[in-house]
Formats: C-alpha cells, structure tokens, sequence
C-alpha cells in the first residue's frame, strides 16, 4: 500500500467518496427506505402472528411442510416472541425439535419441500437463537 | 510471572493468554444465559443499555448490561490503580462523537462489534468471517492515511472531575440495576434482552475492563500494529481468542460451519464485509473500536467519552429507525447508515493529513 499517498490517496479517496454518495442515491431511490419486512399488499398481511400459526398448524395436518413453513415466518416475522423461549406466546420445545427436524431432512432432501422452505425454515433457526438483545 | 501478566502484559504470550481469557469468559456468559456469539460485544451492550435508558422502546434489546457498566469501572480501577487514570481531551470532540455514532451503526448493520465478529467466525459463521475479513479490509485501508500523517490536535490535560462522571454514572446505573431498576416495562415477564445471571456478568464485565485497560486489547489496534509496526504481540492476543472461543464452540457442539444458519444474523455477506470494512477503516481514525472507546473514556480520554455518547445515541437511533439488521436482512436504512459512514470517515481522513 505504499504507493498509495499523497495525491494518489486523495484521488482514490474522492472516488470513493463520490462511489458511495451514488450507491447512497441508488439505496435512496430504489431501496424503499421504509419498506416493511412484509410489504402491506403481501398475500396474508392483514392477518395476525396468531392467525398464521394456526394456518400453519392446518397446512402440517395437510402435511404441506412449505406451507406451514411460509406462515410460521410470517408469524414470526410479525411477533418474534412466537420463538422467545421466555415469552407466554412461545411456540414450544416441540415446535424447535421439528424445525430442526425439517432442516435436516430437506438439507438431506429426505424431505423435499423446495428452496423457499429451507429458506423459510433458516429465517426461523437464525430468529430463535441470537442477536442483539 | 503474575504480575506480568495480570499488571504490565506487554509481551506476546501475556496477552496471548489474556485474550484466550476474553475468550473464556466470553463463552461463559453465553452459556449461562447471554444471547449466542454475544458473550462480549460492545455495541450490542450499548444498544441493551440504550433500550433500558429509554432510547429506543424494543424491550427485547433493552438490559442495563451489568458487563458495560463493569467494562467501565473495571478500566477505571485498572487505570487508576496503575497511576494511568489522566483526563485529557480536546482533540476533536466532534469528530468523536460522529465517528463513535457511525461505528456502532456498522456494527449494527453487520449485527456486531468486531470483538463478536470474531465470536460468530469462531462459531463457523460465514457472514461472521465476512465481517472480520471486512474490519481487516478497512484497517489496512486506513494504514496509508496514518503513513500521511493523519492527526487531530494534541490532546491536553483537562480537570479531572470531568473524567470521573462517567465512571460515577456507571457505578450508579450498576447500583441501579442490581435493585431491578435498570429494565423498563419488559414487554412481558422477562422480556427484556437476554442475558447471563446480574453477578457473573458484572464480574466478567469488572474483568473485561480492567484486563482490557491493562491489555489495550483491541481487534482493530492489533491489526493496525501488525500492518503498520510490525508488531504482533496484540495480534497474538486476538488470535488467541479466536481460537480459544473455536475450540470452546467446537468441544460443546456449537461450532456450525454455515451461512443461512447462523444465529441472529443475516446472510448478506457484501453488506456484513462493507459495513464492518467501515467500522474497521473509521475505528483506526477514532483510535479504537467499540470496545476500546470504552476503555479509553473510562480512563479519562473526554474525546473517547464523546465517542461513546456518540454510540449510545446511535444505538438509540439504530433500533428506532430500523437501521439495525436482523435475520430478514439489512434494511435500506441500514445500507444508507454505512454509505454515510464511508463518506463521513473518508472525508474527514482526506482533511485531516499532514501531507495533501
């Protein structure tokens, strides 16, 4: 990195100062600043965290494990508390040994769901386990 | 031996066995009720006590973190103890208090301080080894504003009661929340953000501190030295927590190589590399990350002290207005937040060279 200085890094450094103002403009205009992670015209945005769980609860019966998996999200998405082991509204120790249960067996393709399930499913491990608080 | 290790660690194995400590200790509290890969990390305790002094209104990232106000006192003592505790100041507040802001909301975007960006990688995160590579990318990149002779004014002796309110605050707040005092309305019982019993994490937080102080441990200064001075001794340190923390998560099973599995994170891996290349490039700027800020304003750096009410209000603002990421992704805010950020510290490291 030594040839970078004086004039050079200043050149650089203005380029990547006008590079991000751009980006920034892209980000600005096209991003959706206060987009939602549900857009309000989204299939079931009106519906409660409650609600979906019990569509999800139908679509296991039915045995459509994408289905159930695409409304647990939304559940989820809307109350993080369904998969907050302290929280009244917990889904339960079961409700986790089956999701784990459904990510190996789609990683293993015993359980062929498609990628929006494992996604849907990833979504809900990543939400259960960590973060900031 | 001991007093080599635990009062002047200087050498490379000192501060080699006191980053496995960090490790440790850091793997301690996670087991015993901390969220996971956030055993220590500045900003996420930052945004926790935040939420609990009513900045942002999500209770589930609102705790009045024992380990915070810990880090502080802990340094305090440490600094204080070792005749190291001078208030000075006067460099650039300002530049401070922006530059502490637009750190913590890296870290936010990226879901981490670079101390649990070393944590995630440990735990086999790819979007965790994304940040890291990313907080190298930006130390290194800042190396040729340091080689331009980048400074701000000398900092001068200041009067010391003016070092002493924040330790003061801390010991208050600590006082504060072993009575129960420091969650807010927890949206249910126990609703506040998850965490380690009040006395081990007030403990570590106290060891943390006053080992950090003594240390100067610092992810992004360990990269610096090695890159700018040759000096790996800090490295040694952080490659032993690294290391300490894999073994530690590979021997209790948690160590997940993946990418759409990791814990609290998000699994966009350009934005987890930009966000933490930022925090990397600014935190050389500030002189230290998250965590290091911490320990400096506890010693009596006021511009340090800037540098952390920039933080607290950027944690305020990260949860209220969405910038923050979260499992769904990173949110165009977000996004907006670390291009600011790259403009705030390129352009403050242009203007404030010795050589133009």
């Amino acid at each position: 990195m030594a040839f970078l200085s004086g004039k050079r890094l200043t050149v650089v450094g203005a380029a990547l100062i006008v590079l991000a103002a751009a980006a920034a403009v892209r980000v600005g205009v096209s991003g959706g600043i206060a987009a939602t992670a549900t857009p309000a015209s989204a299939p079931g945005a009106a519906l409660s965290a409650g609600d979906h769980v019990g569509l999800a609860l139908s679509a296991e019966k039915r045995g459509d494990v994408a289905a159930a998996l695409s409304h647990y999200r939304a559940a989820v998405s809307r109350d993080p508390r369904c998969v907050d082991r302290r929280s009244p509204g917990y889904l339960g120790e079961a409700f986790e040994a089956k999701l784990k249960k459904w990510i190996a067996g789609m990683k293993s393709g015993r359980i062929a769901a498609g990628p929006a399930a494992l996604s849907d499913a990833s979504f809900i491990f990543r939400r259960m386990y960590g973060g900031c608080g | 031996m001991m007093r080599r290790l635990l009062v002047y660690p200087d050498s490379g194995w000192a501060l080699a066995v006191l980053g496995g400590l960090f490790a440790a200790a850091a793997a301690g509290l996670t087991f015993l009720g901390n969220p996971a890969a956030s055993g220590l990390c500045a900003s996420c305790f930052l945004v926790n006590v935040a939420g609990a002094l009513g900045l942002h209104a999500k209770a589930s990232q609102s705790y009045l973190r024992p380990e915070l106000l810990g880090i502080i006192l802990g340094s305090f003592f440490a600094a204080f103890a070792a005749r190291e505790f001078r208030v000075r100041g006067g460099a650039s507040p300002v530049f401070h208090f922006a530059g502490g802001a637009f750190l913590l909301l890296g870290c936010e975007v990226f879901i981490g301080c670079p101390i649990k960006a070393l944590l995630r990688t440990a735990g086999g995160g790819a979007v965790g080894l994304a940040g890291l590579a990313g907080v190298a990318a930006g130390v290194l990149f800042a190396i040729p504003f340091l080689r331009d002779g980048f400074a701000f004014r000398t900092k001068r002796a200041l009067p010391e009661q003016a070092g002493l309110v924040l330790p003061a605050a801390a010991f208050l707040l600590l006082l504060a929340s072993s009575a129960g005092a420091g969650v807010f309305a927890p949206a249910f019982p126990g609703g506040e953000a998850r965490h380690a019993p009040f006395a081990v994490s007030a403990a570590a937080g106290l060891f943390f501190g006053a080992a950090g102080q003594r240390s100067r441990f610092c992810v992004t200064g360990s990269i610096r030295n090695a890159a700018l001075a040759r000096d790996f001794r800090e490295g040694a340190g952080t490659v032993a927590f690294l290391s300490v923390a894999m073994l530690l998560n590979v021997l209790s099973g948690a160590f997940l190589p993946t990418l759409s599995l990791e814990p609290g994170a998000h699994t966009d891996l350009l934005w987890a590399f930009l966000a933490m290349a930022m925090v990397g490039f600014g935190a050389i700027l500030v002189s230290g990350c998250p965590f290091r800020q911490l320990v400096l304003a506890s010693t009596g750096d006021l511009d340090a002290v800037a540098a952390v009410a920039g933080m607290l209000a950027a944690a305020g603002l990260s949860v209220a207005f969405g910038i923050g990421s979260s499992p769904e992704g990173v949110t165009a805010a977000g996004k907006l937040a670390v291009l600011g950020g790259w403009i705030f510290f390129l352009a403050s490291g242009l203007a404030k060279r010795r050589v133009a």
